[in-house]
């Protein structure tokens, strides 16, 4: 029987105002697995063709832990080129959580239009970004107020803000800034991956994380986009800015970690001769959706008034920490 | 995780598209493209259109999920499901910089 790759089923229980992940699971196949046995320029071919949404950062994360494994690394100017790609790729999936699903999470308009043209301008195979357009369509047409002035907001001066504002992401924040933990206070989860622990040291997100952690996951997005489009425009820092790490261990093993929107991509690769005997991937979905995961920790913090709630929270949640799959949230039977 | 799943399009209905591929039927949001045609092959992740694609690039990918079904077999040999692409020279995807040279 086929299995839609990597569905993930998130079984949530309600009892005495507690809410809990009973069951997180998929079926997520083990990529890496197609790697072993072959050499690494066939394995760079491969990567490129089993992974088709963040092909980008995949494929950096590949080319970075190949060429540690096998001595010869990326040259440095093919590494920035390889950072300004998943720089842009963050940049879309960040205006697609930001601009259309959040939106439509909550019951606000999305701005489709726009979404539509700046993804297709931040394509990183078209070269069309204008970031000085961009930042000015986010602060002007989506926030109502400038990146460096938010950044320095605390949850007061975010609720004046948002309160009446009719532009989506404020919009957004607006109903955010009222879910989610109930004043518990939980900060990041253990094994956290997200934009979140990307700008976490912002005033704004530090202050939103100890009062409204669902909107603080919204607006580490939108920090995250203006680090990026600051790192896009002055190029100064690509490789940085993309969490870009590399290093080879030993004569055959190389190691590399860079960023998707989501959160953090890790790529080990060894060789035994001129062959792959071990390939292992760490993705963001893998820490944030373990049964150990931030979601589960997250939703268990959570005490809703009742059982429509309950289930709006997990899936606000869900959303939070971005899973790279399809996703069932729903209340299981065994609920009082 | 990160594999887009081709669909062929069956009917259109406003924003979104009754589709049909390797996992069955499914509805897909079209907001990203905008439209799509009947008979057209789409790339989709999350229940979404990402990309207009040939017929030939939605074979390839739908190769590539039958090797991701595969993986668990005894006898897996991912080279039966990328005859064409095992041993060949990686190509550079177009990055910014190439793009714009």
């Amino acid at each position: 029987m086929n299995a839609d790759p990597g569905v993930l089923e998130i079984e949530l229980a309600y009892d005495a105002g507690r809410l809990s992940a009973v069951r997180v699971d998929g079926v997520r196949p083990n990529v890496a697995r197609a790697l072993i046995g072959h050499t690494p320029k066939t394995a760079l071919v491969l990567v490129d063709h089993l992974f088709s949404i963040c092909g980008r950062a995949q494929h950096a994360a590949a080319a970075l832990a190949l060429g540690a494994a096998t001595g010869a690394p990326e040259s440095e100017a093919r590494a920035v080129s390889l950072a300004r790609s998943v720089a842009h790729e963050a940049v879309q999936e960040h205006l697609w959580r930001l601009l259309l699903d959040w939106p439509r999470q909550v019951g606000v308009e999305p701005d489709v239009a726009s979404f539509r043209y700046w993804y297709r301008a931040a394509d990183p195979a078209r070269g069309e970004l204008s970031v000085s357009e961009l930042r000015a369509a986010l602060e002007r047409d989506w926030l109502g107020v400038p990146l460096r002035e938010l950044s320095n907001f605390d949850v007061r001066a975010t609720r004046e803000w948002v309160s009446g504002e009719h532009r989506p992401i404020a919009q957004v924040l607006n109903v955010l800034l009222d879910h989610g933990n109930s004043g518990r206070r939980p900060g990041i989860a253990p094994r956290e991956s997200g934009a979140i622990d990307r700008v976490q040291r912002s005033p704004w997100i530090a202050s939103l994380l100890e009062h409204a952690p669902l909107a603080a996951r919204v607006a580490a997005r939108v920090i995250d986009l203006g680090r990026l489009l600051d790192a896009i425009e002055h190029d100064g820092d690509l490789r940085s800015a993309c969490h870009f790490s590399v290093e080879r261990v030993g004569e055959n093993r190389g190691e590399s970690q860079t960023i998707v929107a989501r959160g953090l991509l890790r790529h080990e690769v060894e060789l035994d001769g001129d062959r792959i005997c071990h390939y292992a991937l760490t993705t963001p979905t893998d820490g944030n959706f373990s049964v150990d995961g931030a979601y589960p920790w997250h939703v268990q913090r959570e005490s809703p008034r009742d059982l429509e709630a309950a289930l709006k929270l997990g899936q606000l949640w869900a959303l939070a920490l971005d899973p790279c799959v399809q996703y069932r949230v729903f209340m299981g039977s065994g609920h009082a | 995780m990160c594999q887009g799943i081709p669909v062929q399009v069956v009917s259109v209905h406003g924003a979104s598209a009754q589709c049909v591929g390797r996992y069955g039927a499914t509805l897909i949001d079209l907001t990203l493209l905008g439209d799509a045609e009947p008979g057209e092959w789409l790339l989709t992740a999350l229940g979404v259109a990402r990309a207009r694609l040939t017929p030939e690039d939605a074979a390839a990918l739908d190769r590539a999920l039958e090797a991701l079904e595969a993986l668990d077999r005894p006898d897996f040999d991912v080279a039966a499901y990328f005859p064409d692409l095992v041993n060949r020279e990686p190509p550079r995807p177009a990055t910014i910089d190439e793009a714009g040279e």
